[in-house]
């Protein structure tokens, strides 16, 4: 915690005060008023310095207003041998849940916004333990189980896998975070897959509270994630 | 004394001479590649991309790639692109970026290199696309990729496996 630069000012302004007594009258009433304020100034800019300096206060994510609601959607969890009820897209009070639609075979996008995001937990330390993941398979067919939770487990211990066959279902889940993705079966056999590439950040009332478009970035994530973990530990 | 002289301006001239002859084969346009590096492997794929940057010192293309096959059985180069989504709320956010358009990953036949000018393959944008890597990339293994451009010029160039790019 940096040390308070109000009290500073107001100490050397006391000092000067002191020894205002030893010189003339007009030259003390004028000096008197400058030092005064000086110090107001200063110690308004000590305030506001001290106050911001300790944690980043602009959200460099998108925010939408007004914000989207997805607390209502849910998917298979296949995070566990066995699967276990149906995930839901909110936090865990206290926590932040971090959703991303991507893919497996995805070489670029996908390993780029997982190793991005376990850069900036590391960066944030102890603090990030309350980021949870959400990964959504937008590729069900060829990403299976198995091949989920052993492509996300490679970039963290602290997520959940959700996958379902069933389009319609997962065309819902997208929508509810206005998110998109087309998977097309080329007829030479390879697949083509698109997809809005961005990454939400969902609070426990299933609010998402901001989206980072792709390139983001690990020092735009942790920027982020500072700040909404901040205001969880300040109700 | 005068042999002197001339024997110097003789010199001179030879260095002169030399040093024309020298710019006659700096004509062949000359490639740089830096900062070569590739993403290390999520389990489970077999799928790599190598980011680079490229400057030609003449007006050239990107138009191939190729890295040894005990690496990866194929080579592409591609490139991210947004494809435009019906029903795009178009938001903006502070980060200046839109989204609500689908990017979609495709191969190109070649990137431009205009003389001079560095171009970047990274993340998001263009990468040399492994196909069929024979074994998980791991942070710290190193592999030859060669490059070949338009202009027939080839270059060959170390990439090291990265966990996370460079700063």
């Amino acid at each position: 915690m940096l040390p308070n630069s109000a009290h500073v000012v107001e100490y050397v302004y006391r000092r000067r005060c002191y020894a205002a007594p030893y010189v003339q009258t007009g030259a003390v009433s004028g000096r008197y008023r400058v030092a005064s304020v000086v110090a107001a100034v200063c110690a308004l800019a000590g305030v506001v310095t001290a106050c911001g300096s300790d944690a980043p206060q602009r959200l460099i994510g998108a925010q939408r207003t007004p914000p989207v609601l997805v607390g209502g959607a849910s998917l298979p969890d296949v995070t566990e041998a066995e699967p276990g009820t149906d995930f839901t897209f909110r936090a865990e009070p206290g926590s932040l849940l971090v959703v991303y639609f991507g893919f497996t075979n995805c070489p670029d996008l996908c390993p780029t916004t997982l190793a991005d995001l376990r850069t900036a937990r590391k960066r944030i330390g102890t603090e990030a333990d309350v980021v949870d993941l959400a990964f959504v398979t937008i590729d069900p067919e060829r990403d299976t189980a198995d091949i989920l939770r052993s492509y996300v487990g490679s970039f963290t211990s602290k997520f959940h896998v959700l996958r379902t066959l069933d389009t319609d279902r997962l065309n819902a889940v997208e929508e509810a975070f206005l998110a998109s993705s087309t998977v097309t079966k080329n007829p030479d056999g390879t697949v083509s897959v698109g997809h809005t590439a961005s990454t939400y950040v969902v609070d426990s009332a299933g609010t998402v509270l901001v989206e980072w478009p792709f390139g983001i970035g690990a020092k735009g994530m942790e920027n982020d994630l500072r700040i909404l973990i901040d205001r969880l530990e300040t109700p | 004394m005068i042999t002197r002289r001339i024997l110097l301006a003789a010199a001179a001239s030879t260095l002169v001479l030399a040093a024309c002859s020298n710019s006659d084969k700096e004509a062949t346009p000359k490639v740089t590649v830096e900062n070569v590096w590739a993403r290390q492997s999520p389990m489970a794929t077999d799928l790599g991309a190598v980011y680079l940057d490229i400057t030609s010192s003449a007006d050239d293309t990107l138009t191939g790639a190729s890295v040894p096959a005990s690496i990866a059985r194929t080579v592409e180069i591609h490139e991210m692109a947004m494809v435009s989504n019906m029903g795009d709320s178009g938001m903006m956010g502070d980060s200046g970026m839109s989204s609500g358009g689908e990017m979609v990953m495709r191969e190109v036949d070649k990137i431009d290199l205009p003389a001079g000018t560095t171009v970047s393959l990274k993340p998001g944008g263009y990468h040399v696309m492994l196909i069929g890597l024979v074994n998980a990339l791991k942070a710290g293994d190193t592999f030859e990729v060669t490059l070949t451009l338009g202009s027939g010029t080839t270059t060959t160039a170390t990439a090291t496996v990265r966990e996370t790019a460079p700063e």
